[in-house]
């Protein structure tokens, strides 16, 4: 049925009284990248620990490629690449020394693997800078070079850009981008920046409080959340030529013979509307949509603003 | 001699021993890897085989990784190509549409007698002005469908440039003066050999300077001609909006519009044409902008031998 690499049902996880990760149903689709989105104290981390059974759930199931994650670890562990907080490295190795004592402890797909990851993160390999010696943001980039080097089917990154700068950020925002467009990989990633998401992700979900409040697609979300007018009327031939003449506007698509949308959220509707009754047109329907993706956020997650 | 025979039988047992922790490591290995193509033939091209370097398996494990992997990837283009012919056919039904019903809303309105007169034939001119922007579209389409399915054939040919050149923009200034454009060529008298194909160079110029017009806003063009480190670089610079670096970036990519709100300008694809025609006359095609003062696209040919013979 439904392609889903990752699927939650019901997922809980409670700490002391409260819920941390509150009846949680992720579905994340094959070859897309899902965006995670929260506040720090979300719940982000908790489920994403889950996944990769380094916490145990108090409720509910996490099923990958179809199989229970609890009884197949062995199986399904090794198709992931995971980076959630810092991996433990050797200060006093190099980080080729460093990965290729990774690689001897789980296996890589092909002689060169080391070095091809280092090569796609952009650093050099036999190197011989030690890893303390290394600045935050090449920390970071080694953490990824691990978490790709046995070429995994899917990714979980948690928080992957926390601490870069800018030009770091946008460089691992084309790795990962590069990784599902190139390579069919799976990718979910978790973020509480709402202009990080959704500049990477084709699906995304928001978590407030341990509850996942909606899940989607982002361009849906987008569709949903662009400002536009939508009209329906007798005659769209005669509405895209009074719209032209008489308010200059061109910044419409018509969809078929009695509904368009106009693209320009400063226009009056008023006067449209009545131009079009003067000219013998009958208006059905003209509706405003539009609030933009951080009022949307803001709105779901109870008028506290997500960064 | 009793030493010796216990030694032996340790030996040997050592050897049971090891033989049969291989044989079992070796077993569970090859069971991995039935799983893992079990899956690969089902389809999914991005399960690898694990194996530590210096195991057994290794290199028969590294080496069916090598196979799925070079056919994964060729399955990705093909993918992708797909995904964006899908686009393609949306964006085209939505393109040809809202042209095509704003034309029909004129003589809708001319038949049903709403307009009289010269205003009349105002309304007329524009259906006609629209029919012929129709008419370019599906031109532009043609020759993108052409160029995909390869069937475009360039026969390259040393060419002079110069004059081709002059030739082509005599035909586009009466367009500039009924825009108000102002233009600047400056195209030296001494001939400039290289090895193009006319009809290409003429279309991929012909696309750049109605990028220029429908985008831009400029209301200055200049078109230069000159030679720079053995080539021939044709240089077409506006004073318009520019381009945004990121849109540059993407701006040669098929179907990526700068604007996205704006429908029926342009089909998104006349600079992905030209650069695939200046790619398959082995020229090259540079744009860079300044945002808000202007852009320039250069074209680059590498200058025949007769320019210096024939000089």
């Amino acid at each position: 049925m439904d392609d889903y690499l990752i699927e939650t049902r019901n997922l809980t996880r409670s700490y002391g009284m409260g819920n941390s990760v509150d009846n949680v149903n992720i579905h994340v689709r094959k070859g897309r990248i899902y965006g995670l989105l929260g506040k720090n104290g979300a719940g982000k981390t908790t489920i994403l620990k889950m996944m990769l059974g380094l916490t145990r759930p108090t409720a509910g199931e996490i099923f990958l490629w179809g199989k229970p994650l609890r009884g197949n670890e062995r199986k399904i562990l090794p198709r992931i690449g995971s980076l959630i907080e810092a991996p433990g490295f050797y200060p006093n190795l190099t980080a080729t020394e460093n990965l290729c004592i990774f690689a001897a402890l789980r296996g890589v797909p092909g002689p060169d693997a080391i070095k091809e990851a280092l090569e796609f993160v952009c650093l050099p390999y036999k190197d011989r800078k030690l890893f303390s010696q290394y600045s935050l943001g090449m920390k970071q980039r080694l953490a990824i070079a691990l978490a790709i080097m046995h070429d995994p089917e899917l990714l979980i990154l948690d928080e992957p850009v926390n601490g870069l700068d800018p030009v770091g950020i946008a460089d691992i925002r084309s790795f990962i981008r590069r990784l599902c467009d190139e390579k069919g990989k799976t990718i979910l990633i978790s973020s509480h920046i709402l202009s990080e998401i959704s500049l990477l992700a084709d699906e995304i979900g928001i978590i407030d409080k341990g509850v996942l409040l909606e899940e989607g697609s982002l361009a849906g979300l987008k569709q949903k959340s662009g400002k536009y007018v939508r009209f329906t009327i007798s005659d769209t031939a005669q509405a895209a030529r009074i719209l032209e003449l008489s308010f200059g506007e061109d910044r419409f698509l018509i969809q078929d013979d009695h509904n368009f949308l106009l693209y320009n959220p400063d226009i009056s509707v008023t006067n449209i509307v009545s131009a079009f009754i003067e000219n013998g047109l009958e208006v059905s329907e003209a509706h405003t949509c539009g609030e933009s993706l951080e009022e949307h956020f803001t709105r779901i997650t109870g008028g506290e603003r997500i960064v | 001699m009793d030493g010796l025979c216990l030694f032996s039988a340790a030996v040997a047992l050592l050897a049971v021993v090891y033989s049969a922790v291989t044989v079992r490591r070796v077993k569970k290995q090859i069971s991995d890897m039935l799983d893992a193509l079990a899956d690969v033939k089902s389809g999914n091209g991005n399960r690898r085989i694990l194996a530590e370097p210096h195991e057994i398996a290794a290199p028969l494990a590294y080496e069916i990784n090598d196979v799925i992997r070079s056919y994964e990837q060729k399955l990705s283009v093909f993918r992708q190509t797909q995904e964006a012919d899908k686009r393609l056919m949306t964006s085209l039904s939505h393109d040809v549409r809202t042209p095509l019903t704003t034309l029909i809303g004129y003589l809708d309105a001319v038949q049903k007698g709403v307009v009289t007169g010269s205003e009349r034939d105002n309304y007329i001119e524009t259906a006609r002005r629209k029919a012929h922007g129709l008419k370019d579209y599906i031109e532009v389409l043609f020759d993108w469908f052409r160029l995909n399915s390869d069937e475009f054939a360039l026969q390259t040919d040393v060419v002079e440039a110069a004059e081709l050149t002059r030739k082509l923009l005599i035909d586009w200034i009466p367009v500039f003066e009924d825009k108000q454009i102002g233009y600047d060529v400056s195209i030296p008298d001494q001939p400039f050999w290289a090895r193009l194909d006319p009809d290409g160079y003429v279309r991929v110029l012909n696309n750049l300077i109605q990028n220029v017009l429908a985008h831009s806003r400029a209301d200055k063009i200049g078109v230069s001609l000159y030679e720079s480190e053995g080539n021939i670089n044709i240089r077409l610079a506006d004073n318009g909006i520019g381009i945004k670096a990121e849109d540059l970036r993407h701006i040669f990519e098929r179907l990526y519009k700068c604007d996205k709100g704006r429908s029926g300008k342009g089909s998104g694809l006349g600079l992905s044409i030209a650069y695939q025609l200046m790619e398959k006359m082995n020229g090259n095609i540079v744009a860079e902008s300044e945002p808000g003062q202007g852009a320039a696209f250069t074209l680059i040919f590498p200058l025949a031998k007769e320019t210096f013979i024939r000089r």
